[in-house]
């Protein structure tokens, strides 16, 4: 019989005999981050353990900081309207129209029917495309591996959606102000209709996957809860807001783009917990197949844009015969539109919570300030609280379910 | 005394009775109320720095604006006052609080907004984090990007940008881009104007 101790490597020089002796009482401090998976992006958490139990984390944020904020103030109206999406790219049709609707309602501009019709369309089809990637990174983050491949598929077919009308798949831009960048294509009801004929089976195949399945409701069930009041104070809007009881939705509460013409329901749940938000958003897919089918059938030939023409360029046939065109054409591209000094705030229900612009108008063709209240970074803020003596795993439960944009959160 | 327009906002035309807000705020400032707009667009409050927190503290209290949306602020420079604070508040119906759709006569959230005018040198506002723990990381940011202090904060410090980092970005006095390009004429000054990390 061999010695054991020939077989063992011999000792390394300093190890186990210079560590610093750490009190019992001391929390351990785990840095996660910035470069992690299961952080979504580039976030740093510094997360302070008792043993297994989270003592407290305190994010540490800016890493995707671009100083898109200062960026507005030297672009114009129109040139904002491509870097708006830019914060978030997992909503960019929402980012889109919540910067159109603030410079809209600061040019007192009326938008065509259909413009507003097919907004509503690509917006529930963003916050369907949103919630998958929720889904799908949420489910993985928990080791579940389907579910992502499932809900990017349907995910495929909303960006296909999108490429067929701003000609890009992840930033379309296709909102602009006064309507739309061009009239929606032939082909794009027709597209639509099939998809949303198609959503509901699909998301019936993710319940099926996760929502009865014990390792998952092991895994999220009462897992980072955060109660109604809290969420409040803490400024939380959205699916998380929801989860917890309130059912604030800006859609229903304080409505743009028509929402109010629309029937539709708002999904809550009660325990505030990551299944309720997981729930809570499982139900806004189905509404927003609902909502989306409604603005389809009132969809009507109609123009896209307004026809005033000190927002809306004029079309190109006409700059051939008429000298005002030229002109209106020449101003517009070189000065952009000129909305009457004074501020502007909208928010609107992006996938995450409230997306609010504040837009501050000097009288200009460039905005004096662009402030985004983005949902993620006020969302993120509540992650503290709601993990605070939770196991370290269920922290990536925790931040999952809040599903942070890390471009939306830095700016 | 006729009834002033109700003043909502957005697209789609009123949807808060906002002139009870403003009159209660009236009633509780005084002077200390610098102006205030019914509309159109937000309602608005101008209100001096010394009433802020207290403001607040009656919003949330008073008149049922559970949720702070946003903290901001916007650079006039070069006028004087040269700051403007912007908060952003939301009156949540109470059925929504617990959980039913609003009533469909009652407007189901009221808005409102907040401005504060600042002084160009030393910036000083109190703190909102007492009223609503959601600001926290909106003034750091505020602070981070304009440079105004909040008193009272508990943890001010930057948050965007990296701790070693000169100026603050949205002040309009700071440059768009970061340094003139230096060539072998301008080397000196350029590199002389240079920010350097502190040993």
């Amino acid at each position: 019989m061999a010695d054991l101790d020939l077989l063992r490597p011999p000792p390394l020089p300093g190890r186990d005999v210079d560590r610093p002796a750490v009190a019992d009482d001391e929390p351990m401090v785990i840095n996660i981050g910035p470069q992690h998976p299961s952080t979504h992006g580039v976030l740093r958490l510094v997360t302070r353990m008792d043993g297994e139990r989270i003592v407290s984390v305190t994010p540490d944020i800016g890493y995707l900081h671009t100083g898109i904020e200062k960026t507005f103030e030297s672009k114009t109206y129109l040139m904002g309207t491509t870097l708006a999406p830019r914060m978030s790219y997992l909503s960019p049709v929402h980012n889109n129209l919540a910067y159109v609707l603030a410079v809209e309602q600061l040019l007192g501009v009326e938008v065509p029917a259909r413009a507003t019709l097919a907004r509503v369309i690509l917006a529930e089809l963003d916050r369907v495309a949103s919630h998958l990637v929720f889904l799908g990174i949420h489910a993985l983050d928990l080791g579940a591996t389907s579910p992502m491949l499932y809900a990017f598929r349907e995910r495929e077919s909303i960006l296909d959606l999108m490429e067929m009308t701003g000609g890009s798949r992840m930033f379309p831009t296709f909102i602009r102000p006064g309507g739309l960048a061009r009239d929606l294509p032939p082909s794009f009801a027709g597209a639509v209709d099939e998809l949303l004929l198609r959503l509901p089976q699909a998301i019936d195949e993710y319940e099926r996957l996760l929502t009865h399945n014990p390792l998952w409701k092991d895994r999220t069930v009462g897992v980072a809860a955060i109660d109604a009041a809290d969420a409040l104070a803490m400024g939380v809007t959205g699916p998380t807001l929801r989860a917890a009881g309130v059912a604030f939705d800006v859609r229903k509460a304080v409505p743009y783009c028509g929402y109010q013409t629309y029937d539709f329901d708002v999904p809550i749940a009660r325990d505030g917990d990551a299944y309720g938000r997981y729930v809570v958003r499982v139900g806004e897919m189905r509404q927003a197949v609902r909502i989306a089918r409604q603005a389809l059938e009132r969809l009507e030939p109609g123009p896209f844009i307004t026809a005033d023409r000190k927002v809306a360029p004029p079309p190109k046939a006409e700059l051939a015969t008429s000298m005002e065109a030229v002109i209106h054409h020449f101003k517009l591209w070189t000065e952009g539109v000129t909305p009457p000094p004074g501020e502007a705030y909208v928010g609107v229900e992006a996938p995450r919570g409230e997306l609010g612009m504040y837009v501050v108008s000097n009288g200009s063709g460039r905005p004096w300030r662009v402030h985004m209240r983005s949902p993620s970074f006020v969302n993120l803020q509540a992650l503290d609280g709601m993990v605070r003596g939770a196991l370290l795993a269920d922290l990536v439960t925790g931040l999952a379910s809040l599903d942070p944009v890390l471009g939306e959160v830095d700016r | 005394m006729a009834q002033p327009p109700a003043a909502g906002r957005g697209p789609d035309g009123p949807a808060a009775p906002a002139w009870e807000d403003l009159e209660a705020a009236t009633r509780l400032l005084g002077d200390d109320l610098l102006a205030s707009c019914a509309g159109p667009g937000e309602p608005t409050l101008v209100v001096s720095a010394v009433r802020l927190a207290e403001l607040a503290r009656f919003l949330r209290d008073q008149r049922g604006f559970q949720l702070l949306r946003s903290v901001t602020a916007v650079d006039y420079y070069p006028a004087e006052p040269r700051f403007q604070l912007v908060a952003h508040f939301t009156a949540l119906a109470p059925a929504l609080l617990h959980g039913l759709p609003a009533s469909p006569d009652g407007p189901s959230a009221r808005l409102l907004r907040v401005k504060v005018p600042l002084p160009g040198a030393q910036p000083v506002v109190d703190s909102l984090v007492d009223v609503y723990p959601t600001a926290d990381w909106h003034e750091r940011e505020v602070y981070d990007m304009f440079g105004i202090e909040f008193a009272g904060h508990p943890d001010l410090r930057r948050i965007l940008l990296p701790d070693g980092y000169h100026g603050h970005p949205l002040r309009k006095d700071h440059p768009l881009r970061y340094e003139e390009v230096a060539f072998s004429h301008n080397r000196e000054r350029v590199h002389g104007s240079k920010p350097r990390a502190e040993r």
